[in-house]
């Protein structure tokens, strides 16, 4: 027996009677377990004074349990903190159509439902929209795409049975570069953005709470939230569970024995699923191989109040193993010469061992090693004009030779990303001033790096040539030459509750200070650190109603790719002698690198703030919350000018068809200057997403056996850009090339506004004496508009560029003088009006039904009025819901096999 | 013009009692080659309340015969306001026992008797459940599930899921890829009683999806069908009244990809001669949105030492053609029909001299349908049909002593189709009659095993006339006329079914099902009827709960 979020638990006795002292006064979570029956969750509302009698029934199966929870818990707390949170329980997480963790989130106000399958990558970004198109807010001219749902994503913290996971250290990008010239080689992944979720089967979670407001200082290297997660370890019989639809089969098994007396126990998991993405129409398809073994071992046991037994020393080890592949295959007929796959196949061994210091203290060290090999390869016929290329890896003049017509491009992204995690944690339980207080103190270090083989090609078939170099060509690049990132934290934080007269308050209270170290090493000094206090206030002025509010900055680590960033090449052409007759060709270039390290960045930093109400009406409860949480610095690519030097040349002879190849004729007869741009990691972007999230369980309709659940959220991202744009690519190659050309327009500033209301509406009808359970899910998108904030006037810019790379501004009170009427043109690129699609809805639905033998079937139904969405005007942009989908799973659980 | 003579051939039976049995899958797969759901393997009293069931439409199938009685594998036939008309409302007053079942069956079926839009060949996986409980003291409640993949192979031109309909608009092409399609439906029903009140409802939902395999021109197809029912019955004396209606609504979308292929589409609007649509460098997609409801009235009663029920329906249906993918476009052309259902049925449970236990089931409905449809082109209507049907059907079953059984089913349907194409000024006029009888003899051996084996023979035969082949285009006489041709001819239908049961506990039983059944074509066949026979087999396991085998 255990009250959720507090250490408050009991055993029952042989006639199953208990009793829990201390339990905070207001609405609190009862939640029992007993092995071989289903876990059973009661809302109970505990009063001031006095005692409350609760009886509970256990089932075999939850569908006959009157207090199934099918739904996210509202008012529940996570484990330690006090910060607006969502827990999805097993039972939940059974009632929905979900294949990974991905599916399993659609529970949290704001994410809309999906149909499961493992198809594309999946990623979370909390308390946010995205905004625009997936350009996103990337000054022109640099050619890569981070969205704000990117930068979202990549704020959002996944933590995996305790340890924290990591995209930090993931390089399978093309880079900067590789938009404009490499769009049509790609594959999935991850990079730049958050964690891939497909990796978490759902079948494996337990439980995930997910932290929408502000968590505690134990929790680092996030701006958005954090999302915990911890998969299925216990001693439980054999449970086998198979789910297909036209698309998707997946298969899994979950074991667990105990053995050598009570405190030791292993568990195995087993997850295999398949999606085909496109059935029908191409041999395209995902698969995924999840594992894990789990050991948990107690050493000395002693009893504690409640009958509870609380050992000396736990231990609790890990083992994962996954391995995600994404293949689309060449079709001879319909896509012939092109594929990609990307494959991830990682491993990671954690740790949780906690030591009992007395009667009211622990001390407990988690710690992690994960590596993650990951092999992207991507195919694709290249089409291309004839002209001078090198492969030149250094700086200087060389001869180059000519490439072009059509060509197989393949490049082959091979990234072996590492995590080593540690963090020791003292705790203590004092009761100081009338006051219970938890203090905890902890520290942290944690190293990431990738040793894979590289961005590499065969340097004859580039897969990425431009016009003329200015833009530069990318060079292959092994990864083990990237240094390590290595950060620190130290954080203290005390939980404590009191009384104050009838109020119950609960405060969570702490700061945390991330490091960012030099060199990759722990020992060398910080090139940044940010100071994070973070503070939650939970009171109950009443029996039924509950006040939280909370305030807390964070900061988000630079990916690796960022901090170190790949030398940028370009290869100015200086002498272009293309003759029919391949022995009189002359090409000459001049290879520049850039290195576009900054090292001024630093660390992302985010400032939450929340405040919000829990009301509970008989059986339900209404909880309301308001946000708003800003990120500063968030990182993109910034363009920053500069200029190199072209040299031109006379040539010995340059009559063609005599057979005899020119020579260049030193020195240079003009040496002029090409602008260019630098892709440069920058702190550049700021966010600001606000707004209101509902969580309602409203009373059970007792005649007809049915609850309605209520999620609905009001978000307003808004994404800044401190970058400068210099227009379209095509416009700013042709001020590189054209020397008459002396200067360029630049304009500033960019928002990108997205605004979503999005209401789920869940029924619920529960017959336990049938164990049956449907679930009709409404959800109905209210609104949903974005659009760039921007001037587009011809008046607009904010001045020039020359030749030599120097920005000149012009006020706005002199744009319009005859002098600037060159730069006075309409600003292009992203110019995205106001827009958004008419209000709509679409319904899903989920029977689960128990049966004989303890098993289970669950028939689902994914937009099964099969709607496709309201036009925007004129058809644009308009919503496209995806298709109808539906599928069976079931379940065997062996008890009956097994002997119970 | 060509007329046919009537040619419907009463059945032989060697059995005084009328017990057919076309093997309920294999029957079924022989009705519907293009692949009916599972659900149209079950009993028909099992399935009348579906709030799934089609509504204003009545489909032309392939003569089926009868069913066989399945004196092993399925309940016995119910008689009353919910098993016959299908009344949510009387759920409670009708069902006081617990039972479910679960079948996992196998089925093939080929042979070149099958009209252009229907597939060569098929194979199929199905699983289904059923079952019923009471639920407290006032309430019960009936569900079940099917789950079925499908293949179908060798020529199927449809693009629409179910093409003979009485809607004349169908898409359908020449590309005869082989076809995969999974399909699940969904349905339940709770119902309560307060006194003399008893309310209920029922929903459901059935999603079909199905694609081309391996295909230069794919095709996607899909469709989503969420029903709804609500009734209500109340006791009045010996009588018990009641009223009930029912919605349904299908959306169902086709998706075709010209990929490294032109395709060629035909868009069938009755007797004219369809325009062929060439798709080259994008989709083609056609959305068809089809709304369909029904409202009646049903009486029970007990009399002449039996048990009646007497219902009648008014139905309406309407279906919209979308040529964009948005929802809000307006329809393009449009279907509308409206008709009437009738029905009585009554049973008869006796024991009859020297100890046999009988129970004689005899059902009859009589549905109507007048229809037209609109083209958006041309403005105005371009077709009409006048159709009606009676489905007579008798069931006997006697249990004798030393676990001997004995069951027999005879069925007859006589349909009438008038259909007009005003707009190629061609008509037609098909009187069919498909009819037959199934005869089922089954032994309990000990207390838990039971074998039973059956036959079944059946005949259909026809009248009417048809458009001219020769004053019609070439597409019709490749996409029209042979199925005209081949309703207005007979056809002879023969099936035979084993059954064994294994009684594993008190009230589980296992139960495995072979069955076989053919179509022939009779002699004399018109011009366009496809030559050759069809043949059908299934073989389905089945687990049954809460059901003991009596001997």
């Amino acid at each position: 027996m255990v009250i959720e979020g507090t250490g408050i638990r009991a055993l029952t006795d042989d006639e199953g009677r208990y009793r829990l002292e201390n339990v905070p006064p207001g609405p609190q979570m009862l939640r029992v377990r007993r092995i071989g029956l289903a876990t059973a969750r009661i809302r109970i509302a505990v009063p001031v004074e006095g005692a409350l009698t609760q009886d509970i029934a256990l089932s075999v199966s939850a569908l006959r349990l009157r207090e199934i929870t099918v739904t996210a818990d509202a008012v529940s707390r996570a484990e330690g903190e006090l910060g607006t949170a969502s827990v999805i329980e097993r039972d939940a997480i059974e009632h929905i159509t979900a294949t990974s963790l991905a599916g399993v989130l659609q529970l949290v106000p704001g994410v809309s439902t999906r149909a499961p399958g493992l198809g594309d990558v999946e990623q979370i970004a909390l308390r946010s929209v995205p905004t625009g198109s997936s350009v996103g807010a990337v000054p022109d001219g640099a050619g890569v795409s981070r969205s704000s749902a990117d930068l979202s994503a990549f704020g959002t913290l996944i933590v995996l049975d305790g340890v924290p996971l990591s995209n930090n250290a993931n390089l399978q990008s093309l880079g900067p570069r590789g938009g404009a010239d490499l769009q049509f080689l790609n594959f999935a992944t991850a990079a730049n953005g958050g964690i891939d979720l497909r990796r978490i089967p759902a079948a494996v979670i337990e439980r995930v709470e997910v932290i929408r407001g502000v968590p505690s200082v134990r929790h680092g290297d996030l701006t958005q939230g954090a999302i915990l997660v911890e998969t299925r370890a216990a001693p439980v019989l054999p449970i086998a569970e198979a789910k297909l639809d036209e698309r998707t089969f997946e298969t899994n098994v979950v074991a667990g024995h105990a053995f050598g007396g009570a405190g030791h126990a292993g568990t195995m998991t087993f997850d295999v699923a398949r999606t085909r993405t496109q059935p029908g129409v191409s041999d395209d398809e995902s698969t995924r191989f999840a594992g894990q073994f789990a050991y948990r071992a107690e050493v000395g046991h002693s009893d504690v109040a409640g009958g509870v037994s609380d050992p000396k020393l736990l231990f609790d080890t890990r083992v994962d193993l996954f391995q995600l592949v994404d293949d689309r295959p060449e079709n001879p007929i319909v896509r012939k010469n092109r594929s990609s796959r990307s494959r991830d196949l990682g491993v990671r061994i954690s740790e949780r061992a906690r030591l009992r210091l007395g009667a009211d203290s622990r001390l407990s060290f988690t710690g992690s090693l994960s590596r993650i090999d990951q092999e992207s390869t991507s195919r694709a016929p290249k089409v291309s004009g004839v002209q001078p290329f090198t492969p030149a890896r250094a700086e200087g003049r060389n001869e180059g030779f000519y490439i072009g017509g059509t060509y197989i491009a393949e490049v082959e992204l091979d990234g072996r990303p590492w995590l080593g995690f540690g963090r020791l944690e003292w705790e203590d339980r004092a009761r100081w001033f009338s006051a219970d207080h938890r203090l905890f103190a902890g520290v942290e270090f944690r190293r990431e790096w990738n040793n894979g083989a590289g961005f590499q090609f065969d340097p004859q078939f580039p897969p990425s040539i431009g016009w003329n170099g200015v833009h530069g060509y990318d060079r292959t690049r092994t990864f083990d030459e990237i240094l390590a990132v290595a950060t620190s934290a130290f954080y203290v934080g005390d939980r404590f509750s009191t009384r104050l007269g009838p109020l119950a308050a609960d405060i969570q209270a702490g700061v945390r200070l991330d490091l960012l170290h030099d060199a990759g090493s722990w020992f060398a000094g910080a090139r940044d650190q940010v100071l994070q206090p973070r503070i939650s206030i939970e009171t109950a002025p009443r029996g039924w109603l509950r006040l939280r509010g909370g305030w807390g900055r964070t900061a988000k680590v630079p990916a690796i790719g960022d901090l170190h960033p790949a030398r940028q090449y370009f290869d100015l052409v200086n002498v272009n002698y293309f003759a029919n007759d391949p022995v009189e060709r002359l090409a000459v270039l001049t290879t520049f690198i850039e290195d576009p390290t900054n090292p001024d960045l630093g660390f992302s930093v985010g400032t939450k703030a929340e405040a919000g109400f829990e009301i509970d009406i008989g059986d339900g409860t209404i909880a309301l919350a308001a946000f708003r949480d800003r990120i500063d610095g968030a990182v993109g690519i910034g363009a920053i000018p500069d200029f190199i030097t072209r040299d031109h040349f006379a040539l010995t002879d340059s009559i063609t068809g005599n057979g005899i190849r020119p020579e260049i004729i030193l020195p240079a007869t003009l040496t002029d200057t090409v602008p260019v741009l630098i892709d440069r990691p920058t702190n550049l972007f700021d966010q600001v997403n606000r707004g209101l999230e509902l969580t309602a369980a409203l009373p059970r309709i007792a005649p007809l056996a049915t609850q309605l659940y209520v999620t609905g959220s009001w978000v307003e991202t808004r994404t800044s850009s401190d970058g400068r744009f210099f227009g379209t690519p095509l416009r700013f190659s042709n001020f590189q090339l054209s020397r008459s050309q002396e200067r360029s327009p630049y304009w500033e500033g960019l928002t990108e506004r997205g605004e979503s209301m999005l209401l789920m509406y869940r029924f619920i009808h529960h017959q336990p004496d049938l164990g049956l359970v449907a679930t009709l899910t409404v959800q109905h998108n209210v609104r949903n508009e974005t659009e760039d904030i921007v001037a587009r006037d011809t008046l607009a810019f904010a001045g020039y560029m020359t030749r030599a790379g120097q920005l000149v501004p012009v006020p706005p009170e002199l744009r319009s003088e005859a002098e600037f009427a060159d730069l006075r043109v309409a600003r292009s690129g992203r110019s995205l009006p106001l827009h958004g699609p008419r209000p709509d809805w679409m319904v899903h639905f989920q029977v689960s039904k128990s049966l004989p033998l303890d098993g289970q079937l669950r028939v689902w139904g994914f937009n099964f009025f099969d709607r496709r969405g309201q036009p925007w005007e004129g058809d644009r942009l308009g919503r496209s819901y995806a298709p109808v989908r539906f599928g069976a799973e079931l379940t065997f659980p062996s008890a009956r096999i097994f002997g119970r | 013009m060509r007329d046919r003579r009537l040619g419907w051939t009463l059945v032989a039976l060697t059995g005084g009692c009328l017990c057919l049995t076309l093997p309920a899958s294999a029957a079924g797969q022989a009705t519907s080659p293009r692949g009916a759901p599972l659900h149209e393997e079950l009993p028909g009293w099992l399935t009348n309340w579906s709030p799934l069931r089609r509504i204003a439409d009545l489909p032309r199938r392939l003569p089926a015969g009868s069913r066989f009685p399945d004196l092993l594998s399925s309940p016995a036939p119910r008689v009353g306001e919910f098993w016959t008309a299908g009344n949510p409302g009387a759920l409670k007053r009708e069902l006081d026992d617990r039972r479910a079942d679960f079948r996992l069956a196998m089925q093939n079926a080929s042979g070149d008797y099958a009209r252009p839009l229907d597939p060569g060949g098929m194979g199929r996986v199905a699983v289904s459940t059923t079952g019923w409980t009471p639920v407290g003291a006032r309430g019960a409640a009936i569900g079940g599930a099917v789950f079925d993949r499908s293949s179908f192979r060798d020529s199927i031109f449809a693009d629409v899921l179910l093409p003979y309909g009485s809607n004349p608009f169908i898409v359908a092409d020449t590309m005869g890829d082989p076809v995969r399609r999974s399909a699940v439906r969904l349905e339940g029903a709770l119902a309560w009683e307060f006194g003399k009140l008893g309310v209920g409802f029922a929903t459901g939902w059935e999603g079909q999806s199905s694609r081309t395999e391996a295909s230069p021109v794919p095709r996607l197809n899909r469709t989503a069908t969420p029903g709804l029912s609500a009734g209500f019955t109340y006791d009045l004396g010996p009588v018990r009244l009641g009223g009930f209606g029912r919605w349904r609504r299908t959306a169902e979308f086709v998706q075709i990809y010209p990929v490294s292929q032109p395709g060629r589409i035909f868009q069938l609007e009755g007797y004219a001669e369809p325009i062929p649509l060439d798709i080259g460098n994008d989709f083609y997609r056609r959305r068809f949105e089809r709304d369909a409801s029904s409202f009646g009235a049903s009486v029970a009663f007990a009399a002449l030492r039996g048990d009646w029920t007497l219902y009648g329906l008014r139905e309406r249906a309407s279906e919209g053609q979308f040529v964009r993918f948005q929802v809000s476009d307006p329809p393009k052309d449009t279907w509308d029909a409206d008709g009437w259902r009738f029905g009585v049925a009554g049973q008869w449970a006796f024991k009859a001299t020297g100890g046999a236990d009988w129970l004689v089931t005899a059902d009859g409905e009589y549905r109507t349908l007048v229809g037209e449809a609109f083209q958006d082109a041309i403005g105005g209507v371009i077709f009409t049909t006048d159709e009606s049907q009676i489905d007579l059907a008798l069931d006997t079953r006697v249990r004798f002593g030393g676990g001997w059984l004995l069951g027999g089913r005879a069925e007859l349907r006589r349909g009438r189709r008038d259909r007009r194409d005003l707009f190629a000024e061609a008509t037609s006029n098909i009187r069919g009659i498909d009819g037959g009888g199934a005869f089922e003899l089954g032994r309990v051996l000990g207390d838990d095993v039971g074998v039973s084996a059956g036959i079944q023979v059946g005949s259909y035969g026809a009248a009417g006339t048809m458009p001219h082949p020769d004053r019609l285009g070439p597409e019709y006489r490749r996409f029209v006329g042979p199925a005209l041709a081949l309703d207005l001819n007979q056809a002879l239908v023969s099936a035979g079914v084993l059954t064994l049961r294994w009684q594993t506990g008190q009230t589980t039983g296992l139960w495995l099902r072979a069955a076989f059944a053919s179509i022939n074509p009779g002699s004399g066949a018109l011009p366009l009827t496809p030559a050759g026979d069809r043949r059908a087999w299934t073989v389905t396991a089945g687990l049954v709960l809460d059901e003991v085998l009596r001997r």
